[in-house]
């Protein structure tokens, strides 16, 4: 029986996907980074052994990122932990590369079918090329390096990958509707079909959302109201009122509640408006990276990007807006000539819709790139073919492989530096010097090396020159940016624990006082101050009593109520062996003001376990499952059960309790 | 069945196994849990059968808890306290097996449905809603509370019995009719009505199933018209005898009424909102609420009370659009499944003056609920080809997000401690559940709280009549036990409450007193002042014989809490009062022949063994009773 013949074009597809895997490899043996721990590493929701199926729903349900709580991301993660018998960095990557390479192959397909109806006078033949160099583009982009290998960054890979098959799948229906007109059965099963996609893309990240916008850009710019082998004015219409109405919606946000909009920026150091400035100069920065992969320029930390106060300030604020305006204007006008100009245009700027515009979201992430690059990408490709189709000496083939040799070796490179860790922020620190927060990892990663060495016992000069370097970046760091919390804490810390003669030159508490009396308090901050809490529980580091509650308590009167600054404060109070009933009382006051915070249900319950309160520690679990409606905290409640019955008087339960002991940051004495 | 079609349903029973494989594994963590409410009443005697098998036929025939006794489902149960460790976690298991057998069931019905009217993918639909109905969160109560298993033996059978019909309905729509099949259906239907009284209802489910699902057609398209008549003449029959029954004997079932705190009007009116929550419960489910004590829900008075015009106008609409709709062939069959709904809840949810609201009610009308998107479902996919697929998919998510919920659910039922908590907090105006907290909270020595939830308790019963007014001595008495159990007794000045406001009537129901009485028997309470306790007993119920101040029972209880402090004088008092209020009865001859040889009367004795002779020869002794009026003829 003869073999069945494979198309040319999934053969090359083939090639392509298995260099990309290869380039990709070496990354594979790289660290968990930033988000990773809070999400994955450090959750112990995730730590299962698989045995018990709610320990799968409560591991999925495990994310307090979002209002959706990621949970395909979250199931995905639990599953690589299962499969694997453990946290493991390398499974976690190889299955980002798998998502990256299947994505890969969604936009062959997906531009096949762009280009088609985007591209005119196109043959068959030059449309499978075209949609093969655009797909070797995206999958090559030394720019998704850190979603690739930045393993919590699966959650936008997810979303993309079913939004990918959400627009092919609407693609290729369409494009049948296109000719023939469909029936009310086939409307139908794609709705239901698009539905699943867009259920899959949001509750891997919600920006998935972006689906419902993304099909009208399709409808608009692709096919334009065609139907049945005619114009159909009303479906046109219904395809731009589908793209214009998310504005009309976020315009009616913006007019009858701003709070809604404006609220989130009380922890941040930018306003919407600074945002919206810098991110019309962003969206050309991201956009300069796809077309030339400057991989000096990219990074992880971006905090060294300079905000647009005004129009003017930088100039490049009123330049890039002007830009993008021409750019549109030019694109809709050019919109029947070129209409792939429009798609990749509208597909950039949705696909960036949520990320890059109104919310209080951190202002530059490389990874926010994933979606909208596709159609970019597919233009890029489209362009090159005109070029190369206007310039007879150019020949197509070779261009695309000089091109794609360049981005190979780009993406080896940055893939190369993603691979170890103390490289990787080295290589962050090399191209970001003014950004405090690649110092501090930097600074991290050397903390990091000197631990590995005091476990391995190697030569104490040696690891002393790791504390040196990291103290140096933490004051480089401190240069960048005087107001960062991170830097202050741990040059106190450091000099409490290796320095001492240090610390006659240096008040690191009195700075610390200072920057906390109007900064405002982002998460890194409180992770800072919850490392000082460490230190002072550890007993390493040392501070008169009155100088501590002045910053806590000068922190709690800007911030009153505050969960999170309560917990640290009766953290102190407990470090301090504060009496037990200051240490309730706080706890039971903040519990009037939050009720929800499972932080503080657990601080409770340990602290209700020590005093041997059985009754106490049965009315607060029970409280606490009243506060915890979807039973998210479940397995950890379940586990105070596990043990036998609790005999009257006793305190079994009381010590069960301590199970829910909160999970105690790194930092603390390494030797 | 042939190579090629077995080959195609490989697929969809590698689906069913599958699915049958989670549930077990959704449920399996369930068997840690408790034993609750009925479970002890109906099955806490059937601790001493490993100690007497020889009276298993007494236990397997002995059980009161309906008309016909139960007997299928109680031999289930001695069967399994013989050959089983006799383990709560066992016989968990065995409901949890039950369950997924049933399951199978409901995904051979549904298939045989669908593949009646010859609907796509018939294998694969059947599994998935089947999986709906087997994953539903509504369904743990009744899995994983044992005493429910009658619930789940009638279920079971009843859908065996609509199983076989449809097979037999095959063959004649066929026209090779075999009839085994329709005595196997009846067999079955017998075998429900002895696992519970309510697998009765599946006469009308099999009319309805022949009336709005297969529509007296044969495999032609051809109506069969004697089948018709016969149906639709069984259906006009059946309305006309229960309507006649119900206005002829309408007063003597409000008359039944008389122990309840609500009327049949109100009860009627309470049952029509009930049923709306029921449905909103099983397809929107808020697991907080779910759980077996359901005595605060409100009730309605009149169709002014808020809900109950809504809630009947509810009804009576579906019940208009149901018959509306059996003027079509698919409006027969989409009406097919609310109906079924409610034929199933006919009998326990309508005018019998039992308890308000239990969700083990639902475990077979659910199957109606399934059955309403699944002939959505096979109009859509026969209509539209395409549109099955998708459709599946979609569902298979609501069985993911019903499993997720459902295994929560479980985990909370695998704990008792987690349940008390869960179920107070859902309920928090519960009196059964503040009393179940109060117990967990009593067991860790806790006694102050205890009495602060029995107290919630006690003022929620007072508050709803779906809990029933409880007695203040029942609350007294119920402290005494908590405060026992949490090693902290009541003083004289506390217990002495008992009997202050009501004297004539100082208890009610003797449920508290059985377990005071087992606190003393293994004298966990040592610090009590029983002694002072039993006296003020007898103070309030033996001063003059006075028998109005107690049931037959509760004087029974009180002679065996006398029994237990070797108090016989008192024991015999009480145990006189009993007999003069319910005279002959075995058991309490027995005990009073305890007590008269205890305290000497002779005569007495030998009176009662006379009697008790003469009701052995009469064959009114069990086993049990002729073994221990055995011990007293030897002597």
């Amino acid at each position: 029986m003869p073999l069945p013949q494979v198309h040319p074009s999934l053969k090359v597809l083939a090639v392509l996907l298995v260099c990309t895997g290869a380039l990709y490899f070496q990354g594979l043996n790289g660290p968990f980074i930033f988000d990773d721990g809070p999400a994955i590493s450090s959750n112990s929701y995730l730590q299962i052994d698989g045995s018990e199926f709610d320990d799968w729903r409560t591991a999925t349900l495990s994310s307090d990122s979002g209002p959706t709580h990621r949970p395909i991301a979250m199931w995905s993660f639990t599953a690589n932990i299962v499969a694997s018998g453990g946290v493991d960095a390398f499974g976690m990557k190889l299955t980002n590369l798998l998502i990256h390479l299947a994505c890969g192959g969604l936009v062959y397909l997906f531009a096949r079918i762009a280009l088609r109806r985007g591209m005119r006078g196109g043959t068959a033949s030059s449309v499978e090329s075209l949609a093969l160099l655009a797909a070797a583009f995206w999958l090559l982009a030394p720019l998704h390096v850190s979603t690739v290998l930045y393993t919590v960054q699966r959650m936008a890979q997810l979303a993309t990958l079913f939004s990918l098959l959400g627009l092919l799948l609407y693609s290729y229906q369409r494009e049948k509707w296109r000719r023939r007109g469909a029936t009310i059965g086939e409307v139908i099963a794609l709705s239901l079909w698009l539905l699943l996609c867009l259920l899959l893309a949001t509750f891997s990240k919600e920006n998935g959302l972006l689906l419902l916008w993304l099909l009208p850009v399709v409808e608009v710019t692709l096919f334009r109201g065609e139907w049945a082998g005619r114009d159909n004015t009303g479906l046109r219409w219904l395809g731009w009122a589908a793209l214009v109405a998310p504005l009309l919606m976020l315009g009616c946000i913006a007019l009858y509640s701003p709070a809604t909009l404006v609220g989130g920026y009380v922890s941040r150091e930018f306003s919407l408006e600074e945002r919206l400035l810098t991110q019309l100069r962003l969206l050309w920065q991201y956009l300069a990276w796809m077309v030339w992969p400057d991989i000096n320029a990219m990074g992880f930390q971006h905090d060294d990007l300079r905000l647009s106060r005004g129009w003017l300030d930088p100039v490049t604020t009123l330049v890039s807006a002007v830009a993008w305006l021409a750019f549109t204007i030019g694109a809709f006008l050019a919109r029947r000539v070129y209409p792939l100009a429009l798609f990749a245009l509208l597909f950039y700027l949705v696909g960036h819709s949520m990320e890059s515009s109104i919310w209080p979201l951190e202002m530059v992430y490389e990874h926010r790139n994933y979606l909208p690059s596709v159609g970019i990408y597919i233009l890029l490709a489209a362009v090159l073919a005109s070029i190369c189709s206007l310039v007879r000496a150019m020949r197509p083939r070779l261009v695309a492989a000089v091109l794609l040799s360049i981005c190979c070796t780009f993406l080896f490179l940055r893939v190369f530096s993603w691979s170890e860790q103390l490289r990787l922020s080295a290589v962050n620190n090399a191209n970001h010097p003014d950004s405090a927060r690649s110092h501090f990892f930097l600074a991290e990663s050397l903390l990091h090396a000197y631990r590995r060495g005091v476990r391995s016992g190697a030569p104490e000069e040696e690891l002393g020159e790791y504390l040196l370097l990291a103290r140096n970046q933490f004051e480089l760091m401190h240069q960048s940016n005087p107001r960062d919390m991170a830097a202050i804490v741990m040059m106190y810390y450091l000099d409490q624990h290796h320095f001492h003669e240090l610390q006659e030159y240096n008040d690191w508490f009195a700075v610390l006082l200072e920057v906390a009396q109007d900064r405002a308090l982002q998460a890194s901050d409180y992770t800072s101050l919850r490392a000082l809490m460490d230190c002072f529980e550890a007993g390493v580091c040392r501070e008169p009593r009155e100088r501590v509650f002045l910053l806590l308590d000068g922190l709690l009167e800007r911030y009153p109520g505050s969960p999170r600054l309560s917990v640290i404060r009766y953290r102190y109070l407990k470090s301090i062996g504060a009496p037990e009933q200051q240490r309730l009382a706080a706890l039971q006051d903040l519990q009037s003001a939050d009720n929800r915070s499972s932080e503080v249900f657990q601080s409770l319950l340990v602290e209700l376990a020590e005093n041997g309160n059985v009754a106490g520690l049965y009315e607060k679990i029970r409280e606490w499952m009243l506060w915890d409606p979807d039973r998210r905290r479940l397995s950890l409640i379940r586990r105070m059960f596990d043990r036998p019955p609790v005999p009257a008087g006793s305190g079994t339960a009381a010590q069960s309790g301590a199970s829910a002991a909160p999970h105690s940051p790194a930092l603390g004495p390494e030797a | 069945m042939n190579s090629s079609r077995l080959a195609a349903a490989l697929g969809p029973l590698a689906g069913l196994a599958v699915l049958l494989l989670a549930a077990f594994w959704i449920y399996y963590p369930g068997i840690t849990g408790p034993n609750l409410l009925d479970d002890y009443s109906s099955l806490g005697s059937l601790d001493h059968l490993a100690e007497s098998p020889e009276q298993l036929w007494d236990y397997v025939f002995g059980d009161g808890s309906g008309p016909l006794g139960r007997s299928v489902s109680m031999l289930t149960f001695v069967l399994e306290t013989l050959f089983t460790d006799g383990e709560i976690a066992t016989s968990k298991l065995l409901n949890i097996f039950l369950h997924l057998l049933t399951g199978t069931l409901v995904f051979w019905f549904l298939a045989l449905l669908l593949s009646a009217i010859k609907a796509p993918r018939y294998l694969s639909a059947a599994i998935v809603f089947a999986g709906v109905w087997l994953l539903a969160p509504l369904q743990v109560s009744t899995v994983l509370y044992l005493v429910q298993r009658m619930a789940m033996l009638a279920a079971m059978f009843s859908l065996l019995s609509l199983i076989f019909y449809l097979h037999w309905r095959r063959g004649l729509s066929a026209g090779r009719p075999r009839y085994h099949w329709l005595c196997l259906s009846l067999l079955a239907l017998i075998a429900g009505i002895f696992a519970k009284e309510n697998a009765v209802v599946g006469v009308p489910l099999i009319l309805l199933t022949e009336a709005c699902w297969l529509q007296c057609r044969d495999n032609a398209g051809q109506r069969i018209i004697w089948l018709q008549r016969f149906t639709y003449s069984l259906i006009g029959l059946g309305f006309i005898s229960i309507s006649a029954i119900l206005v002829v004997y309408w007063d003597s079932i409000e008359a039944r009424y008389s122990f309840r705190e609500f009327s049949l009007y109100e009860r009627l009116l309470t049952e029509a909102r009930i049923l709306w929550d029921y449905l909103a419960q099983f397809f929107l489910p808020q697991v907080d609420r779910l759980g077996v004590y359901h005595d605060d829900f409100p009730l309605s008075r009149s169709l002014q009370d808020p809900g109950a015009l809504l809630a009947v106008s509810g009804w009576l609409a579906v019940l208009v659009t149901a018959v509306l709709l059996l003027c079509w062939p698919f409006g027969r069959r989409l009406a097919y499944g609310p109906l079924f709904f409610l034929a199933a809840h006919s009998l326990e949810s309508t005018v019998w003056p039992l308890e308000l609201y239990f969700e083990h009610r639902n475990y077979l009308p659910a199957v109606g609920l399934v059955i309403f998107p699944l002939a959505i479902y096979a109009w859509l996919a026969t209509r539209w080809k395409e549109v099955g697929a998708p459709l599946l998919v979609w569902m298979s998510i609501v069985l993911l997000y019903f499993s997720a919920l459902t295994s929560s659910q479980v985990q909370i039922w695998s704990s008792e401690v987690l349940l008390a908590m869960q179920t107070v907090n859902g309920h928090p105006e519960s009196a059964r559940a503040n009393k179940e907290y109060a117990t967990q909270l009593a067991q860790i020595g806790a006694r102050d709280e205890a009495l602060e939830y029995s107290t919630r308790a006690y003022f929620s019963a007072l508050k709803y009549a779906a809990a029933s007014d409880e007695h203040e001595g029942d609350y007294v008495l119920r402290n005494v036990a908590l405060a026992c159990i949490a090693k902290q007794p009541l003083q004289p000045h506390e217990y002495r409450q008992l009997g202050r406001f009501e004297p004539g009537r100082p208890l009610g129901v003797t449920a508290t007193l059985n377990v005071v009485t087992q606190l003393r028997h293994s004298d966990s309470c040592p610090d009590f002042d029983w002694q002072g306790f039993q006296d003020h007993l007898a103070a309030l119920y033996l001063e003059s014989f006075d028998t109005s101040l107690a049931s037959a029972n509760m004087f029974t209880a009180l002679a065996m809490l006398a029994n237990a402090d070797a108090r016989w004088d008192d024991a015999y008092e009480y145990v006189r009062r009993s007999l003069a209020r319910a005279p002959g009865r075995t058991k309490e001859l027995l005990m009073q022949l305890h007590f008269t040889t205890a305290l000497g009367r002779e005569k007495e004795a030998q009176n009662l063994i006379a009697e008790l002779q003469a009701r052995q020869d009469a064959g009114k002794l069990n086993r049990g009773e002729q073994d221990t009026l055995a011990l007293y003829l030897g002597g």
